[in-house]
């Protein structure tokens, strides 16, 4: 999920980077109010964790293998304050030194890797843990898809800013001019090998190591202590009132768009699109059908998105529970 | 004597799989030979250049070639990366092309869908674009010593206490990471015949890794504790100061940035 340089426009990281400094300065604060300025230096330990945890190999069905990212596993022992910027400078040290991502997509990784993806991860296992209480198969339970879902986040992130690119930037013939493919699909090239497996990699090695870790020394592990969860639901609501903006940065609800709009866009129909197969969502294209407020129905849509899935989990929880 | 002690024995191990241990050692050790490598005595150009100065033209080289539109231009810039690439040492410029070459073919195998929708030439420009940047990054990398290269991102005002958690960041990636690799030797080297726990032991090698990195870290904290740390570090910027070649570097660059943004 690192990506390069040149696959999103200077513009796209700009944003991302005006987006990530605050978070940067706030998180750091937070930090250095947790763990005293004495005590700083030692997160480079944990960078240095948070970097070789990128380096193990798992195997995979097929001869290859595959690596976790384990932002949410860190977020989970350490806070995610503190995975924050381990994994920040995880990623600086690979972008500076081994040339793995870009310098400019810098801040879009961050924004990705370290930022959206321990701090969904920690609140999902913090909401599934409150519901499922304190016993070890429920935090299993709670970090396997804490794990899951947020990587998964995560990779829908990169997914819409490479999607983005060929509505935003085209040259004056309307060829792109940066990643090619629109959101059609560049979701489903993101999502179906991150759903289908590297999700569960990255979920398995976070169960793995919390196990050992839990045996071993259980007294280690930040996100056993009981915290307000406040955060979480501020930041549910915040997305849901932010999803509006989706229609804003481009014309058709997250773009979504029919075969002609996309003639127009990008000046051809890719193959795959012209036949294509289109299935028919419960809410086509977030639009509901009689509400003919756009951004209504966007946010409505994302309102019912965020309630399936809260009873999903609550259910998920009774049944872990029993 | 009983029979079975004449018997030859056939015990045959099935085949186990340790490949993804093999693959585990190989990325953490060539990592950390990286970042090992010992301080280059080079007199070349590239080399002794002033690190801030280098950090700031490659982030703008970066910067001006994302921006840029122009096959030509593009080529410009590639080529000026290649000459740069030929100022260094062969052992470094082969391992630099190879990277390379990774990129620019899986760039190409990303794009190869939208060229064959007849979006030939961007896509070419993005392939060109993503091999010069992983060029001008690599060059920056391996021509500036570890130290320095943490040091150049003060240009950036960084505070200087993150500069410091990266230098220790540098320093326990060596550190862990060996003790990883330990490991991983052990887990392969110590399973006799097929043994299908060793995944699961992966986790176990991780997780002791992190309550290795909790007691390092109290330790680094104590002792940095017992020789007076309070919190402050001051990080010097690079001592040298900008030499001939440093302005030859200044004026080339800026050349070139005018010329192709012109």
């Amino acid at each position: 999920m690192h990506i390069p340089d040149n696959y999103l426009s200077p513009s796209t990281c700009a944003v991302l980077g005006a987006a990530m400094v605050p978070i940067w300065v706030v998180v750091f604060r937070k930090v250095k109010k947790e763990i005293t300025l004495q005590k700083l230096p030692v997160l480079g330990i944990f960078s240095a964790f948070s970097f070789l945890i990128m380096m193990f190999n798992i195997p995979l069905p097929g001869g290859t293998t595959g690596h976790a990212i384990g932002a949410t596993l860190i977020a989970v022992l350490m806070g995610p304050f503190v995975a924050c910027i381990t994994v920040t400078v995880a990623l600086l040290i690979q972008a500076l030194f081994f040339g793995d991502g870009g310098i400019l997509a810098f801040s879009v990784n961050c924004f990705n890797m370290a930022f959206l993806m321990p701090f969904a991860g920690y609140y999902i296992y913090r909401l599934i843990k409150n519901v499922a209480g304190n016993n070890k198969a429920g935090n299993l339970v709670a970090l396997f898809l804490a794990s899951y879902v947020s990587l998964n986040i995560a990779a829908f992130a990169a997914a819409i800013q490479f999607g983005i690119q060929p509505i935003l930037f085209r040259s004056q013939s309307g060829l792109p001019l940066y990643a090619p493919y629109p959101i059609g699909i560049s979701i489903p090239a993101m999502m179906i090998p991150h759903l289908l497996v590297v999700g569960l990699v990255e979920a398995l090695v976070s169960v793995g190591i919390y196990s050992y870790v839990s045996r071993i020394n259980p007294e280690m592990i930040h996100g056993d202590k009981p915290s307000r969860l406040k955060p979480a639901y501020a930041m549910i609501v915040f997305m849901v009132i932010l999803s509006p903006l989706g229609l804003l940065a481009s014309g058709t609800a997250w773009g979504e768009w029919g075969n002609e709009e996309l003639r127009k866009m990008l000046g051809y129909i890719p193959i795959g699109m012209g036949k294509g197969f289109s299935f028919g969502s419960l809410i086509p294209g977030y639009a509901i059908p009689s509400i003919n407020n756009e951004v209504m129905a966007y946010a409505i849509s994302a309102m019912l998105g965020v309630a399936i899935i809260f009873i999903s989990f609550k259910a998920i929880a009774l049944y872990i529970k029993k | 004597m009983h029979d079975w002690l004449l018997k030859k024995d056939e015990y045959r191990p099935a085949p186990d799989r340790i490949f993804f241990i093999d693959k585990s050692m190989l990325s953490i050790v060539s990592r950390i030979s990286r970042l090992k490598r010992e301080e280059r005595s080079s007199t070349s150009f590239f080399y002794t250049l002033n690190p801030g100065l280098k950090f700031l033209t490659t982030v703008a080289l970066v910067i001006v070639i994302s921006f840029l539109r122009d096959f030509s231009s593009v080529v410009l810039l590639f080529s000026y990366f290649l000459l740069s690439l030929a100022l260094i040492d062969i052992s470094e410029i082969k391992k630099i092309i190879g990277v390379a070459v990774f990129a620019f073919i899986s760039s190409a195998v990303i794009l190869t869908p939208s060229v064959l929708m007849g979006n030939f030439l961007n896509s070419l420009i993005i392939c060109i674009k993503v091999v010069s940047t992983v060029m001008a990054v690599n060059i920056f990398a391996y021509t500036t010593k570890n130290q320095d290269v943490t040091r150049s991102i003060k240009t950036l005002r960084v505070p200087d206490i993150l500069i410091l958690v990266f230098d220790i960041t540098i320093k326990y990636i060596v550190v862990v990471g060996d003790i990883a690799v330990n490991m991983l030797n052990s887990l392969k080297i110590r399973s006799i015949g097929k043994n299908d726990h060793k995944v699961a032991s992966l986790g176990n090698i991780i997780g002791f890794l992190f309550i290795k990195s909790k007691k390092f870290s109290e330790d680094i904290y104590s002792s940095m504790l017992c020789r007076g740390f309070n919190g402050e570090y001051t990080v010097k910027e690079s001592s040298a100061g900008f030499g001939l070649y440093d302005y030859i570097y200044i004026v080339v660059n800026t050349l070139l940035i005018a010329g192709v943004l012109i």
